[in-house]
C-alpha cells in the first residue's frame, strides 16, 4: 500500500514537472518572438528588449525551463507586463470562481446522475428505464456550450428570470448563488447524463455477481442487498471518474464562464490568449494542470481506501 | 415421516430472445430429513436451474411453468416474495459454486454475518448474533474466528471462504442446505475438508441436504440418494448404492463406464458419442436417444415416462438388463480403433533414451523490483514456483506431474519448454543443455517440443479459422506444405474431427474440439516432447474420455513422450507411467503409477489418494481417510525443514529442521521425500 | 414443443439477414442513431443541391430574420441564410472530425504497441508523457497550442489529434498487455513464434476492433469538440459555415435573434445523439463477437 502511493507520487511529480518543461518551451513551437507578439507592432525596441528579459526569452532554452520551475517554485508567474500586478494575483482573484463552479457542477451531477442510475439498474429494460437512456444519452451529448447558450437564451433573455451576466457579489450569498445557477446547470448537464449511464452499467455488473446472489439466498431484504451490498461496490468505479469529472469540468468551465461573463480561469485563459499574452497563458493553463492533477490523484486515493481488497492486491504486488 | 422436500412435476422455462426454452421438465424427487440428495449430471442437464428454482432465485427470464416444490408441505411456488425471503436462510439456505466471488468484498465477514442474522431476528441483541456467528465459523474450523469475523473476504482463502460461506448459511440451523458445486474450485484435499465437513454437519444437526455436482465420486463418497439428470429430465435416481452397482438407465451407465481410473488402465474408457443436446434443438422422443446404444424407432419418437425397477426410477421405454456383450457402438472413436496392448500397464522405459532432464531446477518469480523499490533499499521478495527439481523422462513415457494449486507443476513444466526463465539448474534436451540458450536458438527447438494448454478454447487465436491455426507451426518454422488442405484434412482426422471444422472459428467449437485442435497443432510437426497442462479440466466426464482416448492412442502411433500436468488423480492413475507428485516446488514422490496407487512412501500422496473421490460408494466405510489439516502454506516463505511438515500426521522434530532428500525407498523406481517413509502405510483402494 | 419459437415480421425476417447492420436497425435507439448518422450524411454529401443558398452570400436587407417560406430557418445578422449554413456545416465537422480521430487512432495505436509490446523503460517513458498530455484538460491544452499555431483548420485537426492520443494508447496498452496473458499468445510462443509475429499477427487483429470501436464512438465527441474551439475562435475562420461559428455569431446577436442558437446547437445535439445512439448499439451488438467467447 505505501509502495503503491508512492510510485503514485514519483509519476505525479514527473507528469508536473514534464508539464513545466512543455510549457516553459511551448512559446519555441512558433516562429517569431513572443514578446514582440505580445507587445505589438507599435513596440519600442527598449521596451521589448526590457520584456524579453522580464520572460526570460533572451536566455538559452535550458535555463528557461530551468527558470520557469524555479520561479513557480517560489509561488512566482512573473508580472503582467500590460497592468504591472503580479501573474498570481490575477489567478488568485479568478481561481476560486471557476473551482467553486466546478464543485457546484460535480454535486448537481451526483445528486441527480447516481440516482437516476441507481433506479435504471433496478428497472432494467422497463419503459421507464429506456426513456432515462434516451435521456441520459442525450444529457451526454449536450455540450456545455450549446448548453450554456440555450440556458442563457430561455432564462436570461427570453423570460429574464436569472442574471446573463457576471460573478455576481460574492458578499451577498444568494446574490452569488443566482449568478451561479445556470452557468452550473450548463456544465452539469453532460455530466448527469455520463454519471447515470456509468452507475447504471456498473450496478447491473454488480447485480449479477455471486454475492448478490448469496445475499438474496441468505434471506436479506432485496432493498437492503441493493441499496447496502450492491450499491457501495457499484459506487467504487465511479469515485475514480469523478477525479476525472472534475478535471473536464475545469476545462468545460472556459465555455461557461466566457458566455456567463464569469471572471474565471476560463475567462482569463481566453482573454490573456486574445492579447497574446503568453505568460498569463502559461500561468493559468499550468494551475489548471496542477489540478486536474490533484483531482486525480485524490480520486485514486479515495479509490484505494474505498476498496479494501485493493490494498493487499499492492502489498502483494 | 415426511419429507423435508417435495418436488411433484416441476418444469422450469427460460425466456429468451429468440422464444421460449424449457430447462427442467417433469420432474419428482423428494429430500427426506437427514438425508443427503446428490443431483448428478453434465454441464446444461438443468441441475443448477433446480436449485435456483427451489430458492425462487432464477433470473428474471426464468419460470416454474408446472410442479410444486413442496417445502415441509408448503408449495415454494406459491409464496409471495416476501414469505420466500423469510424461508431464504432460515428454512432452506444455500451455498455456492465460486467461494472467491460468493462474499462480498467490500463488507467485513462480521457485517455480512450480522446481515444475515438479521434479516429474520431484525430485533436481536448484536452481542448475541456475533457470538452466535463466532461459534458457528469456529464449528466449520475457521482459527481465531472472534479476530478474523472482523477481517474482509479477500483476506481468506478459498478454502476459508467456502467455510465461511457454510458458516453463514447454517446460522439459523435451516431443515434445507442446498450445495450447489461447492467444492469444484477447490483442491481435493481442501474438497475432501469440505466434504468431511458437511457429513459432520448433518450428522451433528440434522440438515437434509441437496448436493450439486457433476463429480460421480464426489456423489458416491457423500450422498445418501442419487439424481442423474440429462437434457432437463431425470432420467434414473434411487439409492446411491445401487445406482453405482447396478446402473439402470443407458445414460448413468455410460457415465460411470466413461470416468477415468485407476482400475482402467489397461483399457480405453468408454465415450458416449455425440454431446449433450443444446436446450435449443432438442430431439422429439427420448433426450438421449441420439446418444444411446439401446435407442429403437420408439425412443426417438415418443417421450419415455418414469419405470420403476428394484426401487430404481429411470426414464426409459424399456429396462434393458446389461447385455452379455457390448453392442459394437460401444467401442467407439471411429479410426482410433485399435486394440489397446496389455504392455501399456506396466510399461517399463527405465532403459530408454532420455528426452528431457532437469537436474537442480528452481524457478523464482521475482516481485517487480523497480527503480523506486531499490531506491528505497527493498529487498525483492520471491515465489518459490519450482524449488530444486531433478527429473528425468525417457522416450515413449508419459510423466505426470501431479499437485495442487501453488504445487509449481505448471511453472515446472512451462519451464522445461524454457517458456519461463529457469532461475537456476539445468534443462537437457536430448543430451544439450539449453538451460541458457537465447530464445532465437530455442525456437526451431520448439517444433519438437510442444504444448497444449489448460484452457482449449482461449489457447485458439480468436481471429482464426481452424485451418489457419493448423498451418501456423508450418508457416513459423518455414516448413513448406504442398497441399494446405490436405495436411488440414489429415491433423483433423488424426485427432478425431471431421474436415468440416477447418472452416469454424475457435468460439464456434465445444471445449472437447477445441481441445482436439490444440492438440493437432501441436502434433503438427510431429514433435517428440509434449506437455499437456489439465488436458481435462473443464470438460464433461464423457467429454474428457474422449480425449484421454486420444491422448493414450496417439502416444502409442507416434511415440510421443509426455509430461501430463494435472491435479486429478483419476487421470493419471489411467494413462500416466510414471508420477511426480509435487508440493510447494518440490518433487515429494516419484514413481511408477502402480506402486504409487497402492503403496504410496509419502505421507502427502497417502493423503491425496484417500481423498480421490472414487465413484463407487462401497468403498466409502472401508477407505482410510486421511483429511489433511490446514492449508497449503505461501510458496514465497515456504516452512523450514520437510515443507510438509505443518500438515502432516506423521511429522516430528527432525523433520521441522532437517529438509528430507528425494532417496530411493523399496528398491531402485521408487523415490520419496520423506524422512520416515515407513509410517506411510495406505494406498488408495485399501483399508 | 420443446422450443417455442417466437414469430417475426416480415421485416425481421429480411433484417435478420443483414449482419450486424440488421441487428442494430432491430433496436430502437439504434435505428434511430441509424436514421441521423444517415440524414448527416445525405447533408454532407449532397450540400450543394439541398441548400437552398449560397452559405456565403449576404443579403443586408433581410438580416436576422425569423423562419419564413424564404428562409426555412431564417437569417444571420448578414443576412445569410441559416438552413444553407447548417447543411454546409456537417461538411466541416466530418472534415474536422475524420482526420483528428484518425491521427489519434494511429498515434495511440504505434505508441501504445511500442509501449505494451517493448515494456521497461521504453513503457516508463511512454506513460509518463501520455500522462502528461492528459494533465491538461483537452480544450486547455488545445487553448495553449492554439493561441501560438494561430486558428486554422488543419492546426485544429493537430491539436485534436494530439490530445486524443493518450487514450488510444492507452487502451492499446493495456489490451497489449491482456493480450500477452491470453493462452493464445502463451501458444504461439510455445510454437515458436517470435514476438513480431505475435504482435502483427496475433494481438493487433484482436484488438484492433475495440480500438474502431471505440473510434466511432468518438467521432460525435470530437465534432463537439471542434465546434467548440471554432466557438471559441480558435478553429476554421469565418465564413466558413461551422456549426461553431455560428453559434458564435449567434451569440454576439442573442438579444435581437435567438435563431442562429437554436438551429445550430439542436443541429449540434442531434447529430452527437445519432452517432453516440448508433455507435453504443453497434458496440453492444458486437461485444460478445469480439470478446470470442460466443459459443455456437
Amino acid at each position: 500500500m505505501r509502495r503503491y502511493l508512492l510510485k503514485r507520487l514519483v509519476t505525479t511529480i514527473l507528469v508536473l514537472l514534464l508539464s513545466m518543461v512543455f510549457l516553459a518551451l511551448l512559446v519555441h513551437i512558433v516562429p517569431g518572438d513572443a514578446a514582440r507578439t505580445l507587445l505589438g507592432p507599435r513596440a519600442t525596441p527598449e521596451l521589448i528588449a526590457k520584456v524579453r528579459s522580464e520572460m526570460d526569452l533572451d536566455k538559452p532554452p535550458m535555463v528557461q525551463v530551468g527558470l520557469f520551475i524555479w520561479k513557480i517554485l517560489h509561488g512566482s508567474f512573473g508580472t503582467d507586463v500590460f497592468t504591472g500586478r503580479p501573474i498570481s494575483m490575477l489567478i488568485g482573484s479568478a481561481l476560486p470562481h471557476t473551482i467553486i463552479l466546478a464543485f457546484s457542477s460535480l454535486g448537481l451531477a451526483v445528486l441527480l446522475g447516481i440516482p437516476l442510475g441507481v433506479f435504471s439498474a433496478t428497472h432494467p429494460d422497463s419503459w421507464l428505464d429506456r426513456i432515462l437512456a434516451l435521456f441520459s444519452i442525450s444529457f451526454i451529448t449536450i455540450p456545455s456550450y450549446v448548453g450554456g447558450l440555450f440556458l442563457l437564451l430561455i432564462f436570461a433573455v427570453q423570460l429574464r428570470v436569472m442574471p446573463a451576466i457576471g460573478v455576481g457579489d460574492p458578499s451577498n450569498i444568494p446574490d452569488y448563488i443566482k449568478h451561479l445557477i445556470l452557468p452550473a446547470v450548463a456544465l452539469a448537464i453532460t455530466w448527469v447524463g455520463y454519471l447515470a449511464r456509468l452507475v447504471r452499467a456498473s450496478m447491473l455488473e454488480v447485480l449479477n455477481e455471486n454475492y448478490i446472489r448469496a445475499a438474496l439466498a441468505a434471506g436479506i431484504p432485496l432493498r437492503k442487498v441493493v441499496y447496502k451490498y450492491a450499491l457501495k461496490n457499484a459506487l467504487i468505479p465511479t469515485v475514480a471518474v469523478l477525479g476525472v469529472g472534475l478535471g473536464n469540468l475545469m476545462g468545460g468551465a472556459v465555455f461557461v464562464e466566457i458566455i456567463f461573463s464569469r471572471a474565471g480561469m476560463g475567462t482569463l485563459i481566453y482573454n490573456a490568449i486574445q492579447s497574446r499574452n503568453y505568460p498569463i497563458v502559461r500561468a493559468g493553463v499550468l494551475v489548471v494542470a496542477c489540478l486536474f492533477i490533484a483531482a486525480n490523484l485524490l480520486a485514486d486515493l479515495a479509490y484505494t481506501y474505498l476498496d479494501p481488497r485493493i490494498q493487499l492486491d499492492k502489498m502483494q504486488g | 415421516m415426511d419429507p423435508v422436500l417435495d418436488v411433484r412435476g416441476l418444469e422450469i422455462k427460460y425466456h429468451v430472445r429468440e422464444g421460449t426454452l424449457t430447462a427442467v421438465r417433469n420432474l419428482n424427487f423428494t429430500v427426506g430429513a437427514g438425508e443427503i440428495v446428490g443431483i448428478v449430471g453434465e454441464s446444461g442437464c438443468g441441475k443448477s436451474t433446480v436449485a435456483s428454482a427451489i430458492m425462487r432465485l432464477l433470473p428474471p427470464n426464468g419460470v416454474i411453468s408446472a410442479g410444486q416444490i413442496l417445502f415441509k408441505g408448503r408449495d415454494l411456488c406459491r409464496l409471495s416474495q416476501e414469505e420466500m425471503r423469510d424461508i431464504r436462510g432460515k428454512d432452506i439456505s444455500m451455498i455456492f459454486q465460486d467461494p472467491l466471488t460468493s462474499l462480498n468484498p467490500v463488507f467485513r465477514i462480521k457485517d455480512q454475518m450480522l446481515d444475515a442474522q438479521r434479516a429474520h431476528h431484525p430485533q436481536a441483541d448484536t452481542k448475541e448474533l456475533l457470538e452466535r456467528a463466532v461459534r458457528m465459523l469456529e464449528r466449520v474450523g475457521i482459527p481465531d474466528a472472534a479476530d478474523r469475523i472482523e477481517d474482509y473476504p479477500h483476506q481468506f482463502s478459498g478454502g476459508m471462504r467456502q467455510r465461511i460461506m457454510i458458516a453463514i448459511a447454517l446460522l439459523s440451523n435451516p431443515a434445507l442446505l442446498i450445495a450447489d458445486e461447492p467444492t469444484s474450485a477447490l483442491d481435493v484435499t481442501l474438497e475432501a475438508q469440505i466434504l468431511e465437513l458437511i457429513r459432520g454437519l448433518r450428522d451433528e444437526l440434522g440438515t437434509s441436504v441437496l448436493y450439486i455436482t457433476h463429480d460421480l465420486g464426489v456423489v458416491a463418497q457423500l450422498c445418501d440418494r442419487v439424481i442423474v439428470m440429462y437434457a432437463g429430465n431425470l432420467v434414473e435416481a434411487g439409492d446411491v448404492y445401487s445406482i453405482f452397482q447396478s446402473p439402470k438407465h443407458p445414460y448413468t451407465r455410460a457415465l460411470l463406464r466413461s470416468h477415468p481410473s485407476h482400475s482402467l488402465r489397461a483399457e480405453r474408457l468408454r465415450t458416449i458419442r455425440g454431446r449433450v443436446p443444446s436446450l435449443r434443438d432438442l430431439p422429439p422422443g427420448c433426450k438421449f436417444a441420439p446418444r444411446c446404444d439401446y435407442a429403437t424407432q420408439t425412443c426417438h419418437l415418443v417421450e419415455p415416462g418414469y419405470l420403476t425397477i428394484d426401487g430404481q426410477v429411470i426414464l426409459c421405454h424399456s429396462y434393458h438388463p446389461e447385455p452379455a456383450a457390448e453392442p459394437a457402438e460401444l467401442i467407439p472413436d471411429s479410426h482410433t480403433r485399435r486394440a489397446v496392448a496389455q504392455a501399456a500397464v506396466d510399461r517399463s522405459f527405465a532403459g530408454s533414451e532420455v528426452v528431457v532432464e532437469t537436474r537442480g531446477l528452481r524457478t523464482y518469480f521475482y516481485d517487480t523490483a523497480g527503480l523506486l523499490a531499490q531506491l528505497l533499499g527493498r529487498q525483492a521478495g520471491a515465489v518459490r514456483a519450482v524449488d530444486g527439481v531433478d527429473l528425468r523422462v525417457h522416450r515413449g513415457e508419459t510423466l505426470a506431474l501431479v499437485g495442487e494449486s501453488g504445487s509449481g507443476k505448471t511453472t515446472l513444466g512451462r519451464t522445461i519448454l524454457r517458456l519461463e526463465r529457469p532461475t537456476d539448474g539445468q534443462i537437457i534436451v536430448e543430451g544439450q543443455d539449453i538451460t541458457h540458450w537465447p530464445q532465437s536458438k530455442i525456437r526451431p527447438l520448439r517444433a519438437r517440443m510442444q504444448m497444449i494448454f489448460q484452457d482449449p478454447i482461449s489457447s485458439l487465436s480468436p481471429r482464426m479459422k481452424v485451418s489457419s491455426i493448423l498451418l501456423e507451426p508450418f508457416r513459423i518454422h518455414h516448413v513448406p506444405v504442398e497441399d494446405p488442405e490436405r495436411t488440414v484434412d489429415e491433423l483433423l482426422e488424426m485427432v478425431g474431427l471431421s474436415s468440416e471444422q477447418a472452416d469454424k472459428y475457435p468460439h464456434q467449437l465445444s471445449g472437447g474440439q477445441a481441445r482436439r485442435v490444440g492438440i493437432a497443432r501441436a502434433l503438427a510437426l510431429r514433435p517428440d516432447l509434449l506437455v499437456a497442462d489439465e488436458p481435462t479440466a473443464g470438460l464433461d466426464v464423457s467429454v474428457a474420455a474422449g480425449i484421454l482416448n486420444l491422448l493414450k492412442d496417439l502416444r502409442e502411433q507416434l511415440n510421443l513422450t509426455y509430461i501430463i500436468i494435472t491435479h486429478n488423480l483419476n487421470v493419471i492413475g489411467f494413462i500416466a507411467d510414471r508420477v511426480a507428485v509435487m508440493y510447494l516446488g518440490r518433487v515429494v514422490e516419484l514413481a511408477p503409477t502402480e506402486p504409487l496407487f497402492t503403496a504410496p512412501k509419502h505421507p502427502y500422496t497417502e493423503a491425496l489418494m484417500s481423498a480421490i473421490a472414487i465413484p463407487d460408494p462401497s468403498l466409502r466405510d472401508k477407505r482410510r481417510r486421511i483429511i489433511l489439516q490446514g492449508e497449503i502454506p505461501s510458496p514465497r516463505n515456504p516452512p523450514a525443514g520437510c515443507a510438509f511438515h505443518p500438515r502432516c500426521p506423521y511429522a516430528e522434530k527432525r523433520c521441522s529442521e532437517e529438509a528430507p532428500l528425494l532417496r530411493p525407498v523399496n528398491g531402485g523406481e521408487h523415490l520419496s521425500a520423506c524422512h520416515f517413509p515407513e509410517r506411510v502405510r495406505g494406498g488408495a483402494m485399501f483399508a | 414443443m420443446e422450443f417455442v419459437i417466437r414469430p417475426r415480421s416480415q421485416v425481421q425476417i429480411f433484417l435478420d439477414r443483414i449482419p450486424v447492420l440488421g441487428e442494430v436497425l432491430q433496436r430502437p435507439l439504434g435505428a434511430l442513431g441509424f436514421f441521423i448518422v444517415f440524414m448527416f450524411l445525405i447533408a454532407v454529401i449532397f450540400a450543394p443541391v439541398l441548400a437552398p443558398y449560397d452559405y456565403a452570400k449576404q443579403d443586408i436587407p433581410s438580416m436576422l430574420q425569423g423562419p419564413s417560406r424564404a428562409h426555412l430557418l431564417g437569417t444571420d445578422h448578414l443576412g445569410r441564410d441559416l438552413l444553407s449554413r447548417i447543411i454546409y456545416g456537417s461538411r466541416i465537422a466530418l472534415i474536422a472530425a475524420v482526420p483528428s480521430v484518425s491521427i489519434a487512432l494511429i498515434g495511440g495505436i504505434i505508441l501504445g504497441l511500442l509501449a505494451g509490446y517493448i515494456g521497461g523503460i521504453v513503457d516508463d517513458i511512454i506513460v509518463i508523457v501520455l500522462d502528461t498530455i492528459k494533465a491538461f484538460p483537452a480544450v486547455i491544452l488545445a487553448l495553449a497550442i492554439l493561441a501560438l499555431l494561430g486558428p486554422s483548420l488543419v492546426n485544429e485537426i493537430l491539436v485534436i489529434g494530439l490530445a486524443w492520443i493518450p487514450g488510444y494508447a492507452r487502451v492499446t496498452r493495456a489490451q497489449v498487455f491482456s493480450a500477452r496473458q491470453n493462452l493464445y499468445v502463451e501458444a504461439e510462443r510455445s510454437l515458436g513464434a517470435p514476438s513480431r509475429r505475435i504482435v502483427l499477427r496475433h494481438i493487433l487483429p484482436n484488438i484492433l476492433a475495440p480500438l474502431l470501436i471505440l473510434a466511432a464512438m468518438d467521432l460525435p465527441v470530437v465534432i463537439t469538440f471542434e465546434a467548440g474551439l471554432s466557438f471559441l475562435g480558435l478553429g476554421v475562420r469565418p465564413p466558413t459555415p461551422s456549426w461553431g461559428i455560428i453559434l458564435s455569431e449567434g451569440f454576439n446577436f442573442i438579444r435581437q435573434t435567438p435563431w442562429p442558437i437554436t438551429w445550430a446547437g439542436l443541429t449540434l445535439i442531434i447529430t452527437t445523439l445519432g452517432f453516440t445512439l448508433f455507435g453504443e448499439t453497434l458496440r453492444d451488438v458486437l461485444d460478445p463477437r469480439l470478446i470470442g467467447t460466443r459459443r455456437a
